[in-house]
């Protein structure tokens, strides 16, 4: 089944999933991640790229019923149920929305703390696309 | 800027009918709406026509609205696909309001079709992600159901909202679609088994959400000028809003709010000359049970946060102060996308001029009805606001 | 002298406990085996390295080296052709100008691969060099020699000085193997005919031939089954020497199995110590290293293969297959 996301525009933000790259908006200094052409706080375009730590807290999160995530995810949910997602406040300031993976859903809740980790995000058009996903900090 | 009224609404039965083809529907509906003209219309004097759809079975068509203006008959008029996801109908009525407004159309039709029941599951959820930011949301392995939760659960943290206020909602609205013919989903729901039922995207359940749903409707309108030519129960449409937001609920300041439903609200009621304290019944997006709840707030029918003890004191209910999705509301009337916004038209417009389908279901004493609809998440909302001529 | 500057390991997410096979099949093939360490559904050899490679850069903090060449020992990356080895240096560097390297074809991928780190280090004076180990091999759920079978992986920062370990030699053998462990272009799954042969011991004794006029370290770290343990000693000409038997925790990491042994050897070495770290399979790659001075402190820094092993979620054998899609019919085992 053909994707959504193209693999150019995976690519395109390539260092943002893999290497937590965000942009630092040369006027305000506003961090953008996900990054974006205009700055969210003064509309200016200019940025300079900045790593993240990749830490971060839950800020909000769901439990998706393991049949309703995106195609994407379907042979995923299929073989490992339910899927846990949710909006990561990252240290710097961001939030983001990202999936969460190795996490005790009982122990889920708003405030946890959390760090970013490589995983594969899914497989199609015969191609692997990996990216940051969020773990439980031990 | 000329005054806009509908001088005619039709609707399909809201459902699954995989069976009937995408034209078919399309003229099911446009035939009840011409039907719907008490006077009569011919269908060659419509001048512009707004169809709104997301896609075709999780396909795009091009020149989608010339095909669906020929399935019933009115060849020729200027027509165009508007696509704003959930909202792509509201935004339709908006453009035709528009047309006649500044004075190009003197007849313009708003309509909007979706057809979800045929298509294969996994090919179902392609399509069902793609109304948000899908390279960070979707790919984070969410729904639509999830976003919404995820804003359920920042209301429950930030408010003390209960998971029952929300799950009145949807109870709400199911009962109401048992008097409804046009609804999809009409048997009642308890708050016990509302409550009880299997986690969708926790901390919504199933029976807080929408269904997969076919439908079809349309909205006639015309100038208000020549609306008793045609009819002798012409509805006004006094005001028109619309609004946006960042697409990804991540980047918005606060996520117990749709900004774009806010400015969208405020400027339907600055067109119109009202307040929120005017409107006397409402058809909101209830695409999950929060959103009912958010409405409530960003329309400015109860306080910031104060959704949950709202619903509760039963204001909304088809006897309360100002019913809200007395139709049954997507939950249970039903949500084939592009058919949501002009199907609130077709029930407010049939409130207003007294027609409800059932005795049980007509309010009474309604003068301003209000509709507000959704797309995605909240990244485009249309709010309009109607009036019945005395 | 050339060496180790930093190291670290990575363990999949979920435990397999020998157990499970004995449920399912009524034997557990891998004799010895206590658990084994999977991947779970989003984990393969890839995220394993990129892993691993941050916890051996990690601790060097604001010391980062630059790294002039990445080498990425795997005999199971998910793709022929496209090396995983970019996706590495996306995953870890800002920069572009590094050479990258795939050594595949034999579970020796893993040492090669720190071999070759090292020879790029003694040719490249002055420069550093990143070898990244990682590997989750497998083969048919109803195939004897698939019960072993788990995935690692391990990473070690190499440059002009080796406050870790020093670097003392390499001792490569080849040995063509007829049947045992291998698998075709364009396969997924590993094959082994189960022959009787015994390729690896012959391999390990050929080793043994080439460390015996050297001083045989009292360390080895292989990363090898149960049954090749007990022997290893005496093949190599020590033995009293301490093997490692990380095996018995983790399965067979392929490539990755002795440099994760190798990671668990130098968690417990005390300075001036010397370990002999031996990939084996068609062959073996040796490499000799000696703890030195920064030993204690570098892995102070991050955490003991030991802690690794412990974390981990057990899972059972039906969700075993499922994570590795052996359950799948779309991917049949694939990646």
């Amino acid at each position: 089944m053909t994707s959504y996301i193209s693999l150019p525009t995976y690519s395109s933000n390539i260092d943002e999933r893999l290497r937590m790259i965000a942009g630092k908006c040369n006027q305000c200094g506003t961090l953008a991640y996900p990054q974006r052409p205009v700055c969210i706080k003064c509309g200016q375009n200019k940025f300079e790229r900045v790593p993240l730590s990749g830490e971060g807290k839950i800020y909000t999160f769901s439990v998706v019923n393991g049949g309703g995530a995106p195609s994407e995810f379907d042979e995923e949910q299929t073989m490992t149920g339910d899927v846990y997602c949710g909006i990561v406040e990252l240290e710097e300031g961001p939030r983001v929305m990202v999936r969460f993976t190795d996490i005790n859903p009982e122990q889920l809740k708003i405030g946890m703390k959390v760090r970013a980790v490589v995983r594969r995000l899914y497989d199609q058009e015969g191609f692997l696309r990996y990216g940051a996903k969020f773990t439980q900090v031990a | 800027m000329m005054d806009v009224a509908v001088i005619g609404v039709g609707q399909t039965r809201y459902g699954m009918f995989p069976e009937k083809s995408l034209k078919e529907l399309f003229h099911e509906a446009a035939l009840a709406a011409l039907a719907d003209v008490d006077k009569g219309l011919d269908p060659r004097d419509v001048d512009e026509a707004f169809v709104g759809t997301l896609s075709t079975g999780g396909a795009q068509l091009g020149n989608f609205a010339p095909m669906m203006m020929e399935a019933c008959g009115m060849v020729g008029a200027g027509a165009r696909h508007i696509e704003n996801a959930c909202a792509s109908s509201g935004f339709a009525l908006r453009d035709a309001v528009s047309a006649i407004a500044s004075g190009r159309a003197k007849v313009a039709v708003a309509a909007g079709i979706e057809k979800m029941s045929d298509l294969p599951r996994e090919r179902n959820r392609l399509w069902l992600g793609i109304s948000g930011d899908v390279e960070w949301e979707r790919l984070a392995g969410t729904n639509f159901a999830g976003i919404y939760a995820m804003m359920a659960r920042r209301h429950m943290h930030e408010f003390g909202t209960k998971k029952e206020h929300i799950t009145m909602a949807a109870v709400k609205n199911r009962n109401n679609a048992v008097a409804n013919p046009k609804a999809q989903f009409r048997a009642p729901l308890t708050l016990e088994q509302g409550m009880a039922a299997p986690n969708l995207a926790s901390p919504l359940k199933f029976s807080d959400a929408c269904g997969i749903t076919d439908g079809a409707s349309m909205a006639i309108l015309c100038r208000a000028e020549m609306a008793r030519d045609f009819t002798d129960q012409p509805v006004l449409v006094i005001g028109s809003g619309a609004g946006s937001d960042y697409v990804a609920i991540h980047d918005r300041p606060s996520m117990t709010m749709l900004k774009g439903a806010f400015e969208a609200g405020k400027e339907a009621y600055t067109t119109a000359g009202i307040t929120s304290d005017d409107i006397d019944f409402a058809e909101v997006h209830d695409c999950f049970a929060i959103a009912e709840l958010l409405a409530y707030e960003d329309l400015g029918f109860c306080d910031r946060g104060k959704s949950g003890p709202y619903i509760e004191s039963g204001a909304t209910l088809r006897d309360g102060a100002r019913p809200v999705n007395n139709s049954g509301g997507l939950i249970a009337k039903g949500h084939p996308i592009g058919s949501t916004g002009t199907g609130q038209v077709y029930e407010v417009v049939n409130q207003l001029r007294g027609r409800a389908d059932t005795q049980e279901r007509q309010l009474s004493g309604a003068r301003y009805g209000l509709t507000h609809n959704v797309g995605g998440s909240g990244a485009a909302v249309a709010v309009h606001i109607f009036k019945a001529v005395e | 002298m050339v060496g180790i500057i930093s190291y670290g390991a990575s363990l999949p997410a979920l435990r397999l406990p020998a157990t499970a096979y004995k449920e399912a099949w009524g034997a557990c093939g891998a004799r010895g085996m206590v658990q084994k360490a999977f991947c779970s559904y989003d984990e393969d050899a890839v995220t394993l390295g990129i892993d691993a490679a941050r916890s051996a850069l990690g601790r060097l903090g604001n010391n980062q080296p630059a790294i002039g060449a990445l080498f990425f020992g795997v005999t199971a990356p998910p793709f022929d052709e496209k090396p995983s080895a970019a996706t590495l240096a996306t995953a870890l560097f800002d920069y572009k100008n590094i050479r990258v390297t795939e050594i595949s074809g034999s579970p020796q991928a893993g040492m090669q691969a720190i071999n070759s780190a090292i020879e790029y280090c003694q040719s490249n004076n002055g420069r550093s060099a990143l070898a990244v180990v990682a590997d989750a091999p497998t083969a048919p759920p109803d195939a004897t020699f698939e019960h072993a079978l788990g995935a690692a992986g391990a990473a070690f920062v190499i440059g002009p000085d080796g406050p870790v370990a020093e670097f003392l030699k390499c001792f490569s053998v080849t040995h063509e193997t007829f049947g045992s462990r291998f698998r075709r272009r364009g396969e997924e799954m590993i094959s082994d005919l189960e022959l009787r042969t015994r390729d690896n011991l012959i391999s390990i004794e050929e080793v043994g031939k080439l460390t015996a006029t050297s001083d045989v370290p009292k360390r080895m770290a292989l990363g090898v089954d149960a049954g090749l343990t007990r022997g290893v000693g005496r093949l190599l000409g020590n033995s009293e020497a301490i093997v490692d038997k990380i095996w018995t925790e983790i399965g067979d990491a392929g490539a990755a199995a002795a440099p994760c042994a190798l990671v668990a050897t130098l968690d417990i070495m005390t300075a001036n110590e010397t370990v002999l770290a031996v990939g084996v399979g068609a062959g073996a790659t040796a490499v000799a290293f000696r703890a030195g001075g920064g030993l204690s402190e570098n892995r102070r820094k991050g955490r003991k293969f030991s802690e690794l092993i412990k974390c981990g979620r057990v899972a059972n054998y039906i969700d075993y297959l499922k994570h590795k899609r052996l359950l799948s019919s779309r991917t049949g085992g694939k990646g």
